[in-house]
């Protein structure tokens, strides 16, 4: 019960702070998110945006940010075309994932693993 | 016979006498040197025969009122002795209003030569002007009698402008005044003291998959281009890249989070009309924080 109130709350929450977002479509299908600021007139900011961006002449669609992607741990992988959802390029990301070079701690947590196999073998 | 000569003669004689009685004695004036042309004394009181050399010779205020206007004569071509000739010999307010005339076509000439003479104050108002003899100097300003209407004082002092009697220290080299919340001065550096300011700023945080503008100054909004990586534009411009910038954040776990110009796509990162700005979690990677501010002061 206690669950469901909570999920409640924070769909109520996200809701409330959505707001009006321009997406732009890059060739390459990644997405870049303009996000005008409150007050005035909101083709104009969001243009001024594109323009000081280098984004003038791509295409564009202007949704609610509940629509995007709800965390940042794959902004990276976003990608679009008009007309369609956002999606994750998950294939990238995985593939990314593993060309990343190791921290220290990845790899003492692997040679943990490895210890611990050989350790278990008679 | 003789009685007839005798009328004859006599009616001759009465006829003479009247023709003698009609005849106007003329006066001729005698136009001194210029040496002697301050004292030169009128010579005659017959106002028609002098009245186009001299000018007024009444002391009585009704009979120059009549006639007066059109008998002030330059007597000299040379506009220095124009302009020190014109006076006002009525000592009626009204008559002294409606006669001062400039007589010079020389535009110059007539601006110096339009000089007030009443000491009442509401005939001496009308006629008086605000003239620009040179870039912000003025002349001939004058207070406003009413707050109505008419054109504010304008003078070299200085003050805060309460009402409309108050002084506009704008012109002459005034210094800074405050009209509400604005600032009037036209002294160039305190001009420029008074505007280096910070002139944009914005607050943003990250908590769903959209950064969120939380607040700001002269932003038109911004642009989320990858984790990490943010553009800010400006709603007014700056005049030029050179306008200085400055970030804080809130990192997340501890790390510290570094807020740096985006140098990375090799433009500078500073545009007049934008901000990149790069967000690097331990100073190498890029990644968003919960929080970051920048903040902008330049020319605009």
């Amino acid at each position: 019960m206690k669950k469901i109130i909570l999920v409640t709350l924070c769909f109520i929450t996200s809701i409330a702070s959505a707001e009006t977002v321009r997406v732009v479509y890059k060739p390459d299908k990644s997405v870049i998110v303009v996000i005008p600021s409150q007050g005035g007139d909101y083709e104009t900011k969001a243009l001024d945006c594109m323009k000081s961006s280098g984004l003038e002449g791509l295409p564009y669609e202007d949704m609610d940010s509940s629509l995007l992607p709800q965390t940042r741990e794959k902004r990276n992988y976003w990608e679009g075309e008009k007309t369609k959802p956002i999606t994750i390029n998950e294939v990238k990301y995985q593939a990314d994932q593993l060309a990343k070079p190791k921290t220290l701690e990845q790899k003492v947590s692997e040679l943990e693993t490895k210890v611990s196999a050989l350790e278990v073998k008679p | 016979m003789g009685k007839r000569i005798a009328i004859i003669l006599f009616a001759l004689i009465l006829s003479v006498s009247a023709y003698a009685s009609e005849f106007t004695p003329v006066y001729n004036l005698e136009i001194p040197s210029i040496g002697a042309r301050d004292w030169q004394p009128i010579i005659s009181r017959d106002i028609i025969s002098i009245d186009t050399v001299i000018g007024i010779i009444s002391s009585d205020v009704i009979s120059t009122k009549a006639s007066d206007t059109i008998k002030f004569t330059i007597l000299s071509n040379d506009a220095v002795i124009q302009n020190t000739n014109i006076q006002i010999i009525s000592n009626d307010s009204v008559t002294q209003n409606i006669k001062i005339q400039i007589l010079s076509n020389d535009a110059v000439i007539q601006n110096n030569l339009t000089t007030m003479i009443s000491g009442d104050v509401a005939l001496s108002k009308s006629p008086t002007y605000i003239t620009q003899t040179a870039n912000g100097q003025l002349t001939n300003e004058q207070a406003i009698g009413s707050l109505s209407s008419g054109i504010m004082r304008v003078a070299n002092s200085t003050g805060v402008i309460t009402s409309l009697t108050d002084i506009l220290p704008i012109a002459n080299g005034g210094t800074a005044s405050a009209i509400g919340y604005t600032v009037v001065s036209n002294d160039i550096s305190d001009l420029k003291a008074r505007t280096a300011q910070v002139k944009g700023w914005a607050t943003v945080t990250y908590s769903t998959g959209t950064p969120t503008l939380q607040d700001n100054y002269n932003v038109s909004g911004i642009t989320d281009t990858a984790e990490g990586r943010i553009t800010v534009t400006w709603d007014t411009d700056f005049a030029n890249a050179n306008y200085a910038i400055a970030g804080a954040s809130v990192g997340k776990t501890g790390d510290s989070w570094n807020v740096n110009i985006d140098y990375t796509d090799g433009d500078g990162g500073l545009a007049t009309t934008a901000a990149k700005i790069a967000l690097l979690q331990n100073g190498t990677t890029l990644s968003d924080p919960l929080r970051f501010t920048v903040l902008a002061a330049g020319d605009q």
